[in-house]
């Protein structure tokens, strides 16, 4: 009896361990996967009333009011106030009181590791209803989605429901249709990059400079000089900062070597004389990029090791004050290089346009204009109040003077009322309110007349509310560099395949992409010949890159 | 040992009547282990379908051995296969050594104090994580780094560990030898420390010298150990090192140092792919197991040793 009470208490403690921890681990990832829907901090929405000239759309309020499902990922930096919940704060309250519409999360989920994609992924794989609205950023999912059947096609909806200057957006950018085209008919609605955020231009020290007394280079050749000079002048450090480990080798986030290509812009697939897409880095032009850049391999302007470096220490190469020019987007004047002059003492840093290549033309790989796409499940009734929200959450970022979240997005989050007037000096920092269920992203090219923010910024404009929070916000390096990087911008070269992966891309890109970072680098190391270079490049094409070239034509001309 | 174990058995002192609280504990970890691992199992069909995830493993496409063909089509695959498995027997090799000769090494220190903090020191890298030692390693060996620096010091021409096949694998083998060493190292010590001490003495009086003592003493004692921790360790033949590799590799060396998983997130990269990337994974799982089975049963038949 003993040993039975004694066997029976031990096994019901083992039982009940087990079940307190399986349920703990439960509560804690139940909230999970954070989805990352619109997500811009410019998210602030037009006021219904000034939607001048838009003859025929009215913004409107829905009585009762509309509930819109959707799916959110959880960062750290989501901290709420006041005791506001994701689905209560003053984002959400707004749209709840002025347009009528709820916005309510299905799945909440933690930002981790891809996490919304796999949710949805599972709950198509076990035919759980899907979220009203979901954000997708994976194209690959985007078609599994389309081909699935369980979203629905907007055209009609676009057609009948979208503002005037939604359509405007649009129509003005008509590209972005073509990820999410398929038999002709439009299955969700693409978000609009502000087509330069992620542009490279150039970055070099201008104290080094002035200390050769040369200008900052506008051709080729004289960026050549410039490094002669810099080597010249300070023999142990590396002039030009490359990362050579980036996945894109010589195309990283930042340290690229994009600007020697000039035309024919490597990993992109552009279109050619005849109006086909063709692979960037098998072309003839590409070959000559590469033949300069071994020439200052050899002459040890690049350093003996940059084929290590990964983005984050080419940057920190320049950062330390090792490297004297690195080519990288606009927004690195915020980070990293803020920290050049903390690092070195007298260190200047200028952003500066880029020179022109080899074939004497300028050129660089132009940002995608669609980060996140919109897709609606199949019986989602209720698009024209989506299109509401969206008018709305446009507004801010086409620098509406009458949004109701010029300011920013949420009191006492991103800014406060300070004497009647905002302020952006929130106390206990200020905090992002991501909740805009649907927004374009950012301002779509074309849509604001005259200088962009940044050049009326650096000018010294603080007329608007827009100009004073940028301004407020940011640091002169920053606004500089994404000054300079809307400079060049008919000079960008934009990948035109969005599609999903063609079908032998599945089998034989990895192999592609891997004899080509495998062939540049050590092409530039001088490790591979002249004679191997071509090789690379029929063998590139025989096999596999003819056959996905002639598939992503077909998807080309299907998607127009 | 194994006879009291064995005359235990015959008296019933080894079943479930009297060792039922120990069969308890493990139910757990069993029940984990059926439920997380063994039952998801089924779902390697995967590797023999065209999966889509809408359509589940019902509706999917069945191919056959269409993925296998795929990977054995790929040239690469050929080349990937041999660095996997130089990369990992060079790495079972050294890292089944290694731990033994210092632990021998270790077990000649007097004093305590050094000792234990030599034993907690060695154990520390373990912990540590390829992102982080990956930039570390990076900078340490690079032209300015300091094993460089030493190397000139010495008069000899520095060396790109990262910047060819052959020297990059010896830098993978070598410094995942000293991230993982110390956990051998404390197993050995441990058997060590069983020891006899009357063995020794006897010897002593033989006439043996320190060293002749380690050979015949030592060495036999915990040979048993190294047998099991060495055929234990097979079961990683196929397994290079996935977070290692992934953070040091780089475009020159990447003929030379691509393992099978780095293979196969590279093409589960393009997504989409998840039939394919189980298909490599199970070529990967069933030759690990032949392998294994092949050197279980080579271990039994010439050296009379049983793991099972």
């Amino acid at each position: 009896m003993n040993r039975f009470v004694k066997t029976l208490s031990l096994v019901a403690a083992v039982c009940v361990l087990l079940w307190v921890s399986a349920c703990s681990g439960n509560s804690s990832s139940g909230p999970g996967e954070s989805a990352a829907p619109s997500s811009q901090p410019s998210g602030t929405a037009q006021d219904g009333s000034s939607a001048s000239g838009d003859e025929g759309w009215k913004l409107k309020k829905f009585d009762p009011p509309v509930t819109i499902s959707t799916a959110f990922a959880i960062r750290d930096l989501d901290k709420l106030r006041n005791g506001d919940t994701y689905e209560d704060n003053p984002l959400t309250r707004w749209y709840r009181d002025n347009l009528g519409i709820q916005t309510k999360y299905q799945w909440l989920l933690t930002d981790q590791g891809d996490a919304l994609n796999q949710k949805i992924r599972l709950a198509m794989a076990s035919g759980e209803k899907l979220p009203d609205l979901l954000p997708i950023s994976d194209n690959v999912l985007l078609n599994e989605l389309i081909e699935s059947g369980q979203i629905m096609s907007i055209d009609e909806a676009f057609e009948k429901y979208a503002s005037l200057r939604t359509k405007e957006a649009y129509a003005k950018n008509p590209d972005v249709w073509m990820a999410v085209t398929k038999d002709g008919k439009r299955w969700g609605l693409p978000t609009i990059s502000d087509g330069n955020i992620g542009d490279t231009i150039m970055w070099i020290r201008q104290d080094w400079l002035e200390a050769v007394n040369l200008p900052a280079p506008q051709t080729i050749g004289q960026f050549e000089t410039l490094l002669e000079a810099f080597k010249q002048k300070y023999p142990d450090k590396i002039p030009l900062a490359l990362s050579g480990k980036a996945l894109q080798p010589l195309a990283g986030y930042m340290g690229d070597a994009q600007f020697v290509f000039g035309e024919t812009q490597p990993y992109i697939w552009d279109k050619g004389e005849d109006g086909k897409l063709r692979y960037g880095s098998v072309q003839p032009g590409f070959k000559d990029g590469l033949a300069k850049l071994r020439q200052w391999f050899e002459q040890g302007y690049l350093g003996k090791e940059f084929a290590t470096h990964d983005e984050q220490k080419a940057a920190s190469l320049f950062t330390s004050g090792e490297a004297g020019i690195i080519f990288g987007p606009g927004w690195m004047g915020a980070w990293p290089l803020e920290d050049t002059a903390k690092n070195v003492p007298g260190a200047v840093v200028k952003p500066y346009e880029l020179p022109s290549g080899v074939d004497g033309a300028v050129g660089r790989i132009g940002t995608k204009l669609v980060y996140i796409t919109y897709v609606f499940r199949k019986d989602f009734e209720h698009m024209e109040a989506l299109f509401q929200y969206y008018d709305v959450s446009m507004g801010a970022l086409l620098e509406d003077p009458n949004s109701p979240f010029a300011a920013g997005q949420g009191e006492g989050y991103d800014y406060v009322m300070v004497d009647g007037k905002p302020s952006w000096d929130v106390p206990g920092g200020a905090i992002d309110l991501r909740y805009t269920m649907a927004t374009v992203g950012n301002t779509p090219p074309g849509m604001i007349e005259g200088p962009n923010i940044y050049e009326r910024v650096v000018d010294g404009k603080r007329d608007t509310i827009y100009e004073q929070k940028l301004a407020f916000s940011s640091s002169p390096l920053f606004l500089e560099g994404r000054l300079v990087s809307f400079k060049q911008l008919d000079k960008a070269r934009r990948d035109l395949f969005i599609g999903a992966p063609v079908k032998t891309m599945v089998s034989k890109w990895p192999l592609l992409t891997q004899m080509e970072s495998e062939v540049t680098i050590s092409y530039i190391y001088g490790k591979t010949s002249d004679a191997e270079l071509d090789q690379f490049i029929q063998d590139w094409l025989s096999k596999g890159g003819q056959q996905i070239t002639d598939e992503i034509n077909e998807w080309y001309a299907s998607a127009q | 040992m194994q006879a009291a174990a064995q005359r235990a058995k015959r008296s019933g002192q080894g079943g479930l009547r009297n060792n039922g609280m120990l069969h308890l504990f493990l139910l757990p970890s069993v029940l984990l282990l059926i439920v997380f691992s063994y039952i998801p199992m089924a779902g390697i069909v995967i590797a023999f379908q065209d999966y889509k995830t809408y359509k589940g493993i019902g509706g999917s496409e069945w191919i056959g051995l269409e993925h296998f063909r795929t990977m054995f089509m790929d040239e690469r695959i050929v080349q990937i296969i041999e660095n996997t498995l130089v990369i990992a027997l060079s790495k079972m090799a050294v890292g089944w050594a290694a731990p033994l000769l210092f632990a021998l090494l270790l077990n000649e220190v007097r004093i305590m104090l050094l000792k234990r903090t030599v034993q907690t020191l060695v154990y520390l890298p373990h912990f540590l994580s390829w992102v982080i030692l990956g930039g570390i390693l990076t900078d340490m060996l690079s032209e300015h780094g300091i094993v460089n620096a030493a190397i000139r010091a010495l008069g000899l021409p520095s060396v790109f560990f990262l910047g060819s096949g052959e020297w990059f694998r010896f830098t993978l083998v070598v410094s995942d030898v000293w991230k993982e060493f110390g956990f051998g190292t404390i197993i050995y010590l441990a058997a060590l420390a069983g020891v006899n001490p009357a063995l020794y003495e006897a010897a002593e009086i033989d006439g043996a010298s320190r060293l002749r003592q380690t050979f015949h003493v030592t060495l036999p004692s915990i040979i048993k150990v190294g047998a099991v921790i060495g055929t234990l360790s097979l079961a990683n033949v196929l397994n290079a090192g996935f977070d290692q590799v992934f953070n040091m590799i780089n475009p020159i060396v990447a003929g030379k140092g691509e393992i099978i998983d780095t293979y196969v997130y590279k093409v589960g990269l393009l997504q989409g792919a998840f039939s394919f990337a189980t298909a490599v994974g199970l070529f990967k799982s069933v030759v690990s197991l032949l392998l294994i089975a092949l050197t279980y049963r080579l271990a039994y038949k010439y050296a009379n040793y049983r793991i099972f």
